[in-house]
């Protein structure tokens, strides 16, 4: 083969590439006066599958929120990096020392700054919503009857979410989207193959019940 | 024409399942850097930054003053830091996570938030990492280090890691070697590819 059509081969594979990836990246949403969103990322641990996930996971439960939920800011936004509160109720024990029925505490790593009309998150997590049938892994943490979600985003799944995630939205932190965009989804922005990834194992191994 | 078949072929299955493709040599120059993010250029020759109490008192301070030479020492960079204290109008803030609980809330190592000054109340606001930053704020998580029993190499990348963050770095794909990638990995120094994308910019 000459460089020739090697060039040329080597053009269409890219093209080919390219916009397999673009594709693959959805639809941008229109958009609609709301919470402006800021997702900010982290040095964290990347599960490769679902077994790490487990491993690093003393507790798995199934569980709904309660609606109950306490957002903790800072007197200024420098202050720290804001999150929330929210009770959730142990619907089936998985793995791990809780009870059923239990009403418990997590720290999920988002947050609604109602004041300044702004929704920020860590990594693209989204808050849980009362309609959502969650696998939760959690650990313990020193504070009494509270929990917390292991590996961000990788570590809670919508069960009433049977969509692939990557058929519906694809909104990164710098484009032009508010939180009503985005409200319903389990995840946001960058991170959405690897979630899929991982909840495609944890949907064909924990029921809900 | 076989090696050839078989690139074409897998670059279509990398397209078809969305591998970032130009993720086995990592991202370089504009590609490795936040579009429009970051201070204003001349601002990193010259970066002012502080230290908490909490940094020193957990035996932090070793890590940010390693992190700190690692970017000070590149070459053919213009690059410069200035250490201050906590609240003299320092440009970046390093601290602990360790205010109401914040540090449960994320399984996370470390985050960088950037912000922008108001121009109504001229306090700070919530920046994006795509526009030009006032102020950023480094936390690290010391609770979640030890939880996942970081060792000192651990330490030292996911502080360099953040203050990359600063330098309006984004996160490289997983499995390139820098320290701009995600997780508990041992890089005590900035990789060959930090350093040529941090010579491209500054
Ligand atoms: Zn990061």
């Amino acid at each position: 083969m000459n460089k020739r059509t090697k060039l040329t081969i080597g053009i269409i594979a890219m093209a080919a590439a390219i916009v397999g990836i673009n594709y693959t990246s959805g639809t941008l949403m229109a958009k609609t006066e709301g919470m402006k969103i800021f997702s900010y990322h982290a040095d964290y641990k990347v599960y490769e599958d679902i077994e790490e996930l487990e491993n690093q996971s003393p507790i798995i439960v199934n569980a709904k929120f309660t609606g109950e939920r306490e957002t903790i800011l800072g007197d200024s936004v420098t202050d720290f990096v804001p999150f929330s509160k929210s009770k959730v109720k142990i619907i089936k024990v998985i793995k791990g020392d809780l009870e059923k029925e239990d009403n418990v505490l997590v720290f999920e790593p988002a947050a609604i700054d109602s004041e300044k009309n702004e929704f920020v998150t860590v990594e693209g997590y989204n808050l849980m919503n009362e309609e959502g049938e969650y696998t939760l892994f959690l650990r313990d943490t020193p504070k009494e009857n509270s929990y917390q979600i292991v590996g961000m985003y990788q570590g809670k799944y919508d069960h009433s979410i049977n969509d692939n995630v990557k058929n519906r939205t694809f909104i990164t932190d710098f484009e032009d989207a508010t939180y009503d965009d985005v409200a319903n989804e389990e995840i946001i922005g960058d991170n959405l193959n690897h979630f899929q990834k991982l909840k495609d194992k944890v949907v064909q191994k924990y029921n809900w019940e | 024409m076989r090696k050839m078949t078989s690139l074409v072929a897998f670059l279509f299955v990398a397209s078809v399942f969305s591998i970032p493709v130009s993720g086995f040599q990592g991202k370089t120059n504009a590609d490795a850097f936040w579009p429009g993010g970051g201070f204003l250029n001349n601002k990193y020759s010259k970066l002012t930054y502080s230290t908490s109490n909490a940094v020193d008192r957990l035996g932090y301070s070793r890590y940010v003053d390693d992190a700190i030479n690692e970017f000070d020492s590149i070459s053919d960079a213009n690059i410069g830091f200035r250490k201050l204290s906590s609240g003299d109008g320092e440009m970046l803030s390093i601290v602990i996570d360790e205010k109401n609980s914040s540090e449960y809330a994320r399984d996370a190592f470390g985050i960088m938030i950037p912000f922008k000054i108001d121009p109504k109340t001229t306090s700070y606001e919530r920046a994006s990492n795509y526009e030009t930053w006032a102020y950023a704020k480094i936390w690290l998580n010391d609770y979640m280090m030890k939880q996942h029993k970081f060792t000192s190499d651990e330490r030292n990348k996911t502080t360099i890691h953040e203050i990359g963050h600063a330098f309006a770095m984004e996160h490289q794909y997983d499995g390139v070697k820098s320290v701009m990638v995600s997780g508990q990995i041992s890089y005590p120094d900035l990789q060959q590819l930090d350093i040529s994308n941090l010579q491209w910019k500054y």
